[in-house]
């Protein structure tokens, strides 16, 4: 079990910052899913205090805009918890996951 | 409400007009044709029979009718359709109203087992629950301590209970996950999601216009397309059908094209190329909604219906006048993908073609022609997965251009297991996917297992796999479980559940069960995933709106509207990298593929041999229905087709049994001779041929077509392609 003390604190709303220029892959996605999950979607569902938020809630491109380019300074105080590389595992996950990402629908 | 006898209507009369309500009931919605036939005092509220009727969901295929079981006694003596369920037309084929059988069927698992003899022998002891599952646990352990956990596979396909086994897998950390889609959909599923960002479904009630190219939907049941194939609306329906079977579709089509298998791109090439040249495509929906017109104009160019003759067999003008036809009959006239597993390696890109042809007639989203799935929502069941530092990817990762990370590719797994690259896999825990029969190339996939150190099988009955594993877990029918809410998607997106209609038999225990005590065993990280009821988890499924379970609870489906929705997606964005419907696709040009449809021709067989085709028959779902005693009276054995030409070339006699041979093994069959199959092709049906000498019935019935077919690949979706196999035909 993945255990992170600082990971585990803040609930972060929008875990992303300006001037991370990040590399467009190399991220650990699952690892970034467990990030995702313990750290922002327990805020980002309905009735957490933020948007509902998902993986699909944005495309590729709108992904990587709002990692890489996000100008808010709150966003900004929250990531500042995170260190650089569990940024980039959460931003791998949610790009690999965005509405129009490679990932096929299944047939059930 | 349920049919009443005493009014003399007969069961048959009542599917009859449900199955032609659309024209019986004119342009009536569902929902005030079943008001309608209340009126009529031909059918009657349930309460009044005064015994236990339960409203269920059938488990005998895909399509998860509406069922009521009537329970006399404390036996499920019959089951009926369920009049309020519009997606199947208030109809029960021959397999759901057999599923009794597989309640009462003497052949189903009873008691958790473990192997006694070598695998595949059949000789297993009855263990206890707890026995049967620390035994489970222990191996599980031992394979993440000795391989990782990467070192064991989970298999399964489609069930309500399915979640739980692939939750059970994440939490447990294997990547390994490997689902039926690349023995299904999964090329589909990519050359349409590559044009509109999504899978749609053809609105085939509505369409004026439709053409099947191996869709044999008179057998290979869909519903509601399978009745409303018949129906249509009022009275202008055309259906166009290529096959190289005379199939039972083809006998209610009005034109029938005996193509020759593997070149339907041509022919849709084609009509492409006649709808661009004649100025006939929706040119304004074109210009709003679609990219990369501009190149598909000189793509098609070559693709003239005299070139597209001399490779499909369809003569020249029949492919233009029907491409004017389509077009003519546009927006209402669909192209129909089918639902089947790839044919050929070039599958992707032949759907790709399929939705174009769909695209540039402006069909998108209207009545009569292709509509984006509608979902009614339902709350997620939200889990958190231990992470582990040290996980690999999918073994089989990268090997598919596209490949899905929970679904994972037959072909390409099986392939590294056998050479144990990347990474050793040496566990396997199966849930209710039965891969001897389902996976082409059988020995390997014996190969596969025999290599496995542990395999543990969830299932109903001693199926082949089952046959072939270490220990057997139980699972209660779909007809004695309590299921999850399950939303399907569609035209007529439905809710249906599950309700146990009587207490699971002998000791077989739901799956949710099963995982819950396996989590328990594994540990209290993994057992918090699992931490609740199955009511628990239905009233979470409907939080938002708890009026479901009432409606469910009354009539055993909730819809919210009895009429398809139209025009959802128009003036928004397409899931898509564009937005729009990519006629030219940019993202598989990036990865140096065709980024229109290329058409390439298949390969000839050698001289004397016959391209091996499959297909399905009304009365069996794959693997799984073969030894149900009902549809066993009906088909008690699967033939081999061949033209009657080439029988008397061979001076074979029709029901003699024949030798098939293939690359891989041969199979001893019946021989039925007919002349609705070309020359050049022979068939054969799916889910006979068995290794396991625990299905009774049908031990020692027919052949076995994964024995025969090789597993060429579809390389862009990872799916398996089924046609590309040729056999010899000799006297036994």
């Amino acid at each position: 079990m993945y255990r992170n003390g600082l990971l585990m604190s803040v609930l972060v709303v929008v875990c992303m910052s300006v001037g991370l220029a990040l590399a467009a892959d190399g991220g650990n996605s699952k690892k970034g899913k467990y990030l995702w999950k313990t750290n922002c979607k327990t805020c980002h569902v309905e009735g957490g205090g933020a948007s509902v938020l998902s993986p699909s809630s944005k495309t590729t491109k709108e992904w990587t805009e709002f990692f890489d380019k996000n100008t808010n300074p709150v966003i900004m105080e929250k990531c500042k918890k995170f260190p650089e590389a569990n940024l980039k595992d959460i931003r791998t996950y949610m790009i690999e996951h965005a509405k129009d990402s490679d990932q096929p629908e299944t047939c059930g | 409400m349920t049919l009443k006898p005493s009014k003399g209507i007969s069961r048959r009369k009542f599917m009859l007009l449900s199955a032609c309500a659309a024209v019986g009931f004119g342009t009536m919605s569902i929902g005030k044709r079943f008001q309608a036939l209340a009126a009529s005092k031909d059918i009657i509220p349930l309460s009044d029979l005064g015994n236990r009727d339960v409203f269920t969901t059938c488990g005998m295929c895909v399509n998860k009718c509406g069922v009521i079981a009537r329970v006399r006694n404390g036996v499920i003596e019959k089951l009926d359709p369920n009049p309020y369920f519009l997606k199947s037309r208030s109809m029960l084929c021959a397999r759901g109203n057999a599923g009794v059988d597989s309640v009462y069927s003497p052949d189903r698992l009873k008691y958790p087992m473990i192997r006694t003899g070598q695998r595949g022998e059949g000789k297993f002891r009855r263990a206890s629950w707890d026995e049967a599952l620390d035994l489970v646990v222990k191996n599980l352990s031992d394979l993440a301590e000795k391989y990782g956990r990467a070192g064991t596979v989970f298999v399964s396909s489609e069930e309500f209970q399915e979640h739980f086994f692939t939750t059970f897998a994440e939490c447990y950390g294997s990547p390994n996950t490997l689902r039926h889609p690349s023995l299904c959909l999964s090329s589909n599923i990519q050359g349409f999601g590559a044009t509109f960002g999504t899978n749609p479904t053809p609105d085939v009630l509505n369409t004026d216009y439709i053409i099947m190219s191996g869709a044999n939907r008179s057998e290979a049941l869909i519903t509601p397309d399978s009745i409303d194939m018949l129906t249509g609306s009022g009275g202008r329906r055309k259906l166009v059908y290529l096959d190289p079977r005379f199939t039972k579709t083809a006998a209610k089509a009005d034109e029938w094209f005996p193509i020759r298998p593997g070149t339907d791109m041509a022919f849709i090439l084609a009509m492409i190329h006649v709808i661009v040249k004649e100025n006939l495509y929706d040119r304004k929906f074109v210009e709003e909604q679609t990219e990369g017109f501009d190149k598909l104009v000189p793509h098609i160019e070559a693709y003239s219906p005299e070139w597209a003759a001399a490779k499909c067999e369809i003569p020249a003008e029949d492919i233009r006048r029907i491409a004017r036809e389509f077009a003519m009959a546009a927006p209402k006239a669909v192209y129909y993908q089918g639902r089947r597993s790839s044919f050929f390696d070039n599958d992707t890109q032949m759907r790709r073609a399929m939705a174009i042809l769909n695209a540039i007639i402006g069909n998108w989203d209207k009545i009569g022609g292709m509509v984006p799935n509608s979902q009614i929502p339902l709350e997620g069941h939200e889990f958190v997965a231990p992470f582990y530092e040290d996980i690999p990817e999918r073994l089989e990762a990268n090997a598919a251009t596209y490949l899905s990370e929970k679904d994972g590719s037959w072909k390409y797994f099986r392939d590294r297991v056998l050479e144990q690259k990347p990474y050793p896999v040496k566990g396997m825990m199966i849930y209710k996917q039965n891969p001897l029969v389902s996976v082409a190339n059988r020995e390997k996939t014996l190969k596969m297992m025999e290599q496995m150190e542990f395999i543990c099988t969830i299932d109903i009955t001693m199926n082949d796999t089952a046959c072939y594993s270490d220990v057997l877990l139980p699972e209660a029918t779909y007809l004695e479980r309590e299921d999850p809410i399950e939303s399907l998607g569609g035209i007529h997106p439905v809710l249906v559940w599950r309700e146990p209609c009587i207490k699971p038999m002998y000791e077989s225990r739901p799956n949710l069960w099963i995982m819950q005590e396996l989590a328990k065993r594994m540990g209290d990280e993994m057992s918090a995933s699992f931490n609740y009821t199955m009511q628990e988890y239905r009233e979470h499924q409907v939080k938002n709106n708890p009026e479901i379970l009432k409606a469910l609870k009354e009539k055993g489906v909730y819809y919210e509207k009895d009429t398809p929705t139209y025009g959802q997606t128009i003036g928004k964005k397409l899931k898509t990298k564009s937005g729009k419907i990519e006629i030219f696709s940019q993202k598989y040009a990036d990865k140096g593929l065709d980024p229109l449809p290329v058409y390439k021709h298949p390969e000839s067989g050698p001289a004397g041999q016959y391209r091996l085709i499959l297909g399905r028959t009304a009365y069996m779902t794959h693997g799984t229905t073969a030894n149900n005693a009902f549809l066993f009276d009906i088909m008690s054995e699967n033939h081999i087709w061949l033209h009657t030409s080439e029988a008397m070339k061979k001076g074979l006699k029709d029901g003699q049994m024949v030798k098939v041979k293939s690359p891989l093994t041969t199979e001893s069959l019946r021989l039925l001779i007919t002349e609705k199959i070309r020359p050049d092709c022979v068939y054969l049906s799916h889910g006979f041929g068995v290794l396991s000498k625990g299905q009774r019935l049908i031990f020692g019935k027919g052949g076995s077509d994964a024995a025969l077919v090789e597993d060429f690949v579809e390389p862009i979706s990872g799916n398996m392609a089924m046609h590309h196999t040729f056999v010899e035909v000799t006297a036994a």
